[in-house]
C-alpha cells in the first residue's frame, strides 16, 4: 500500500501572502478584508510578505528539507469562481524546500516538497449561483507535498500527529482545519481524493478507499486510474471529474515577483553559520560546539578565526572568550590581531583593557534587533532549546541566562525582552 | 496542430469559437507556430534564461497592515448579495 | 528645464473640451473625455492605465463598464505634482497590435485619415498630436509607443523596464510592459519622467535605480537588421546618418547575432504571459457582466470570453499552447535563453555608444493596406521596435523627416538605466530641426 498526501496549511502571519488586508477570515462581514491584488482586479499587482517567507523556511528545515539558496514563484493557472486571477501564484520547481523528510520511529517519511501558495476565495454552493468572500483569497498557505511512503492506516495516523507537532513548534495554529488530497494505491493504478478537510475526515477517507480497492482486488477487478473526492455525510468516496492535468496547468514563471535570497533569512543563516563553524573546526581539530556559539553570537568570529593559522587557532578562541567573558562587543580585526600577539590567559580586565588601548567604560548594550535574531538563529538550529523551553520554566531562564551573558545585557527589561522574542517565535 | 488537439485547446483556454472563426483562427495558428519553429535553428547551448530583462532585486513587504491598498467600494464593479460577490454556479 | 502644458480654466477650459470632442468625433484618439473641468497641467493616458473614476477599458468589450476605484501608481504621482488626466486613449485591445486596428473604433491618423496611426499606443499618439503642449501617457511591450510616435509625427519615449511602476497598468505580458511617454519635445516628456520614476512598494519590479545621462557621440548601425527594410526608407535614414555625421556624430556599422530571432522569441513570451494575465476576464466581478449565474461556471466563463477580439483570442490560444508541459522547452524556455543572449550582445554595444535605426521599416501604410495582412506579416513589421523592448533598453522615436505631407520616424537606443541621455540627443536635434505637428485644438 502507498499513501502519499498534499497538505495545506495556513501560516500564522498577520496580513496576505502578497497583499496588507488581514490574513485571518473576518466572521463578521464578508468581503471586508480585501483590495485590488486579492481580488484579482486589472492592474494590480503582489509583493511578497517576508513574515510569509520566513515561517516556510522554517517550516521547510523543520521537515528536513533542503533549501536552495533562491526561491521563485509560478503561475497555475485554472479556472473557478473562487480564483479571482484565474491562476493561482503557487511554487513548482523553485520551493522554498525539497527533498526532507519525517522521521516516523525510525522510519523516514519522504518530503517531496514544501511551497508557498496563496489562498483561494471561499465560495458557497448556492442552487443557482456562487457566493464568494474574498476575505480568505490571499492568505499564505504552505502545500506539504510527501512522497508515496505511508505504507498504513497506523502510519498515516502516526505522520499526521509528527506533522501537527512540527507545525506547532512552528507556530502554526494546528486547530485550523487542514486540507489534504491524498493518493492512495493498493495495486498498480494511483487513486486521488481531492480536498479533503480535518484530520478525520482524512483518516475516514482513507479508511474507505482502502476497503474500496481491497474489495476490487478480491474480485478480481481492475482499480482505475481517477480522482475521486470525499462526501462526509455518506462516509463514502466518489468519482469525480478532473478539471485540469499538469499538462494543462501551464506553470510559468511569476514575472510580477522575482527571486528571492534564502539565505538572507534568520533560519538560513544560522545553517551557514553552523557549517562553516564545523568546517572551521575540522580543519584545525577543534571543538564543533565551541566554535558554532562563538559564530553563532558574533559573526565577525567567523572570519577571524579564518583569517589565523592552525597553530594560533587554539588561542584565537581563548582570546574570543577573553573578550566575551570582558564584555567587549566591538573589537575590531586590527585589535584581535594585537591582542592575539601577547599573552593573555591569565590577565585581569584592566590590564586586557589597557593593553587594548581603551578605558574601562561599560560596553553599550547590544543592539536589540541584533539579539533578536541572535535568539532566533539559536533556536532554529537547537530545536530541542525551543521545545523544551515552552513548557519547562528552567530551560527558559537557562536560555535567557546564555543569551544574557552572550550578549552582556541585564535587567529584568532585557530578560522580558528575550522572553517575549521566544514566545514570538512559539505563538506567532 | 490536429483538430483533437485545437478543440482540447480551446477548452483549456476556456475560448469558444463559432465554426467560421474557428478555421480561421485555426490557419491562423499553425502558420504564427511555423514561424515560431524558426527558433528550432537557434543552438544557444548553455545560455542562461533571462525571466526579466533588467535585474530584479527582491522586494518584500513587512507583515503589517499598515499601507493597505486603498479601494474605495469593493462592490462598485460587481454584483452583490448580503456583502457576497454573486459568482456562477458549480 | 520644464516643459509647457497646457492650463486652462473656465470658459477656455469648455471651449477646450467641446473642440476635442469635436476632434474626436474624426479621429477617435480617446476611449473617453472627461468633461470636469481639470486644475492642472493637462495629460491623457493610454486606456490600459487605471485613473481612479474614470473608465479603464484597454479597448477590449470585455471591460466595458469597469471603472476603477484606485489610481496607478504613476497617475497618483502625476497628480500630486499638478497634472490632470483628460481622458482616456484607445488602443489595440490589450496592446495587441501594431497598428492600431484592433480596436472597436480604430484611432485616425492626424496627417491623413486613410492612414493607420499605428499601434497599441494608438490614441495617445494621435492625442499628442492633435493637443496644443501635450504629453501622453502610454505603454510599450514589444514597441507600442514607438510604432505609432514614428507614424503620427511625434515623440514616444520607452523607458527602462522597471523605470516606472507598472502597479495600475492592465497587464499584457508583465516581463515586458513598460510606461512610457509620448510629447511633443524633449523637456515635457522629461519632466513626466521626473515625476513618475522610481520604485513603488505596490509593484515588485519597479526599481530605485538612478536614471542618468551618460551622453555619446557614437551611434552604431546594426546591419544585420536592415535587410528586411523598404529601401525608401533606408534612403532616408542614409539621410538622417548624414545629417548626423555633419554634427560630429561618428556612426559604425555592427552585427548582433541572434538579432533575428527577437520577434518570434518576443512573441513566444508574450503570448505565453497574455493568457496568464487574461485569465481574469470571467464576466462577474468587473467589467462585462454575463447576466445568467445560472450556467455552470465553465459555461458561464466561455460565454464571457467570446468578448475578446480576434488577436487576443488568438495570443490567448497560443499562449495556452506554448506553456503547456510538453511544449513548454520547445519554445518558451528556448525565447528566455534568446533574450538572455540578445539583452547580453545588444548590452556590449550600448556600453560603447547608443544604437540607430529607422523606427519601421515601412512608410506609414493606408489602413486599406494592412486591414488583411495575416499576422504573421503583421508581427514581422516589429522586427525593429521589438529588440530594444524584449531587453528592456530605453528608447526613444522621434521625426527626422516629412515626405508627401507624412512623418519619417527614427529610433535611438541606449543601456538600461541611461534614459535621460536619449532626451539630451533629442534636444540636441531639435536644435536644427523644425517639427511640422498637425496642431488643432488647444
Amino acid at each position: 500500500m502507498k499513501i502519499g498526501l498534499e497538505v495545506h496549511v495556513a501560516l500564522p502571519t498577520k496580513t496576505k501572502l502578497f497583499c496588507s488586508d488581514l490574513a485571518y477570515e473576518n466572521q463578521e462581514e464578508p468581503n471586508s478584508n480585501v483590495c485590488p491584488v486579492c481580488l484579482g482586479l486589472p492592474g494590480a499587482k503582489p509583493v511578497l510578505n517576508q513574515k510569509a517567507l520566513e515561517i516556510s523556511a522554517g517550516i521547510a528545515k523543520a521537515l528536513n528539507c533542503e533549501i536552495g539558496e533562491k526561491t521563485w514563484f509560478v503561475r497555475k493557472v485554472y479556472f473557478y469562481p473562487d480564483l479571482p486571477k484565474g491562476y493561482q501564484i503557487t511554487q513548482l520547481d523553485g520551493a522554498i524546500g525539497i527533498k526532507g523528510y519525517v522521521d516516523l520511529n525510525g522510519k523516514k517519511i519522504g518530503i517531496r516538497r514544501v511551497q508557498i501558495e496563496e489562498d483561494p476565495a471561499r465560495i458557497i454552493r448556492e442552487k443557482d449561483y456562487s457566493l464568494i468572500d474574498f476575505n480568505r483569497s490571499g492568505v499564505p498557505l504552505n502545500e506539504i507535498v510527501t512522497e508515496p511512503d505511508i505504507a498504513s492506516l497506523e502510519e498515516l495516523k502516526g505522520f499526521i500527529e509528527e506533522l501537527r507537532s512540527i507545525l506547532y513548534y512552528q507556530g502554526v495554529n494546528i486547530n485550523q482545519e487542514l486540507k489534504t488530497d491524498l493518493n492512495i494505491s493498493l495495486a498498480e493504478n494511483r487513486v486521488e481524493i481531492k480536498n479533503v478537510t480535518g484530520v478525520r475526515n482524512l483518516i475516514a477517507a482513507a479508511e474507505y478507499e482502502i476497503k474500496r480497492q481491497s474489495a476490487l482486488i478480491k474480485e478480481g477487478k481492475e482499480i482505475s486510474l481517477e480522482t475521486r473526492s470525499y462526501r462526509e455525510d455518506e462516509n463514502e468516496t466518489v468519482s469525480s471529474r478532473e478539471k485540469e492535468t499538469e499538462e494543462e496547468y501551464g506553470f510559468t514563471f511569476e514575472p510580477d515577483l522575482t527571486f528571492y535570497d534564502t539565505t538572507k533569512l534568520a533560519m538560513q543563516k544560522a545553517v551557514i553559520a553552523s557549517n562553516a563553524a564545523k568546517e572551521l573546526a575540522d580543519i584545525n581539530e577543534y571543538n564543533e560546539k565551541t566554535i558554532r556559539e562563538l559564530v553563532l553570537f558574533n559573526k565577525r568570529n567567523l572570519s577571524l578565526l579564518e583569517g589565523i593559522s592552525k597553530e594560533e587557532f587554539k588561542k584565537g578562541v581563548s582570546l574570543i572568550e577573553k573578550f566575551a567573558s570582558f564584555g567587549i562587543e566591538d573589537y575590531s580585526e586590527e585589535e584581535f590581531m594585537k591582542m592575539l600577539k601577547r599573552d593573555v590567559s591569565s590577565i585581569e580586565k584592566d590590564s586586557f583593557l589597557q593593553l587594548l588601548g581603551r578605558s574601562n567604560k561599560t560596553e553599550e548594550k547590544a543592539d536589540k534587533e541584533e539579539i533578536e535574531s541572535g535568539i532566533k538563529e539559536m533556536l532554529y538550529l537547537d530545536k530541542t532549546l525551543l521545545e523544551r523551553g515552552i513548557n519547562d520554566g528552567k530551560a527558559m531562564s537557562f536560555m535567557i541566562g546564555k543569551v544574557k551573558e552572550k550578549y552582556h545585557v541585564t535587567g529584568k527589561e532585557a530578560a522580558d525582552f528575550i522572553q517575549k522574542v521566544i514566545k514570538s517565535m512559539l505563538n506567532n | 496542430m490536429e483538430e483533437y488537439e485545437f478543440e482540447r485547446l480551446l477548452k483549456t483556454a476556456r475560448i469558444e469559437l463559432d465554426k467560421e472563426e474557428s478555421a480561421s483562427v485555426k490557419k491562423d495558428i499553425n502558420e504564427i507556430l511555423r514561424f515560431f519553429d524558426k527558433l528550432e535553428n537557434v543552438s544557444l547551448g548553455e545560455e542562461e534564461q533571462a525571466f526579466h530583462s533588467v535585474e530584479i532585486p527582491e522586494k518584500l513587504r513587512k507583515d503589517s497592515a499598515e499601507n493597505k491598498n486603498e479601494l474605495e467600494n469593493v462592490f462598485y464593479n460587481g454584483e452583490n448579495y448580503r456583502f457576497y460577490f454573486l459568482g456562477p454556479k458549480i | 528645464m520644464t516643459g509647457k502644458f497646457l492650463s486652462l480654466k473656465g470658459e477656455g477650459y469648455n471651449g477646450f473640451v467641446s473642440q476635442l470632442k469635436h476632434a474626436n468625433e474624426k479621429l477617435d484618439a480617446f476611449n473617453f473625455i472627461d468633461e470636469k473641468e481639470k486644475n492642472g497641467k493637462i495629460i491623457s493616458v493610454k486606456d490600459n492605465i487605471c485613473v481612479k473614476g474614470m473608465p479603464a477599458t484597454a479597448s477590449s468589450k470585455i471591460l466595458h463598464g469597469y471603472i476603477p476605484g484606485f489610481n496607478a501608481t504613476a497617475i497618483e504621482r502625476l497628480e500630486n505634482s499638478g497634472f490632470s488626466v483628460i481622458g482616456k486613449t484607445n488602443m489595440d485591445e490589450f496592446g495587441f497590435g501594431s497598428f492600431g486596428l484592433n480596436s472597436e473604433h480604430p484611432a485616425k491618423n492626424p496627417y491623413n485619415e486613410e492612414y493607420v496611426t499605428g499601434g497599441s499606443s494608438s490614441g495617445s499618439a494621435v492625442a499628442t498630436a492633435l493637443i496644443k503642449e501635450h504629453v501622453s501617457i502610454a505603454e510599450s511591450t514589444g514597441g507600442s509607443i514607438s510604432a505609432p510616435a514614428a507614424f503620427c509625427g511625434v515623440v514616444g519615449l520607452t523607458p527602462t523596464y522597471g523605470a516606472i511602476s507598472r502597479y495600475g497598468l492592465i497587464d499584457y505580458a508583465s516581463s515586458l510592459d513598460k510606461i512610457g511617454f509620448m510629447g511633443k519635445g524633449a523637456d515635457s516628456i522629461r519632466e513626466v519622467m521626473e515625476k513618475t520614476v522610481g520604485s513603488d512598494p505596490k509593484d515588485t519590479t519597479s526599481l530605485s535605480k538612478a536614471i542618468s545621462n551618460k551622453n555619446t557621440h557614437k551611434l552604431y548601425v546594426i546591419d544585420n537588421l536592415m535587410g528586411g527594410i523598404d529601401e525608401g526608407i533606408k534612403d532616408r535614414f542614409e539621410g538622417l546618418l548624414a545629417k548626423l555625421s555633419a554634427k560630429d556624430y561618428e556612426i559604425e556599422h555592427v552585427k548582433i547575432d541572434y538579432l533575428e530571432y527577437s520577434v518570434p522569441a518576443y512573441y513566444i513570451l508574450s503570448m505565453s504571459e497574455a493568457s496568464t494575465n487574461l485569465a481574469k476576464y470571467q464576466g462577474f466581478k468587473y467589467g462585462f457582466k454575463v447576466k445568467d449565474f445560472s450556467l455552470n461556471y465553465n459555461d458561464f466563463f466561455m460565454s464571457a470570453r467570446k468578448q475578446f477580439g480576434k488577436e487576443a483570442k488568438r495570443r490567448v490560444i497560443l499562449g495556452t499552447f506554448i506553456r503547456s508541459k510538453s511544449i513548454k522547452q520547445k519554445y518558451y524556455e528556448k525565447a528566455l535563453a534568446i533574450r538572455h543572449a540578445i539583452i547580453a550582445r545588444m548590452g556590449k554595444i550600448l556600453k560603447e555608444g547608443f544604437i540607430i535605426m529607422p523606427t519601421m521599416p515601412i512608410f506609414t501604410p493606408k489602413i486599406s493596406e494592412v486591414s488583411d495582412i495575416s499576422p504573421v506579416e503583421a508581427y514581422s513589421m516589429d522586427m525593429l521596435t521589438v529588440p530594444p523592448n524584449l531587453c528592456g533598453f530605453p528608447h526613444i522615436s522621434f521625426p527626422y523627416f516629412y515626405e508627401r505631407g507624412m512623418p519619417l520616424g527614427a529610433q535611438v537606443i541606449t543601456d538600461h538605466f541611461n534614459d535621460y541621455s536619449l532626451l539630451d540627443f533629442l534636444s540636441e536635434w531639435e536644435s536644427g530641426f523644425e517639427y511640422k505637428f498637425k496642431e488643432e485644438v488647444g
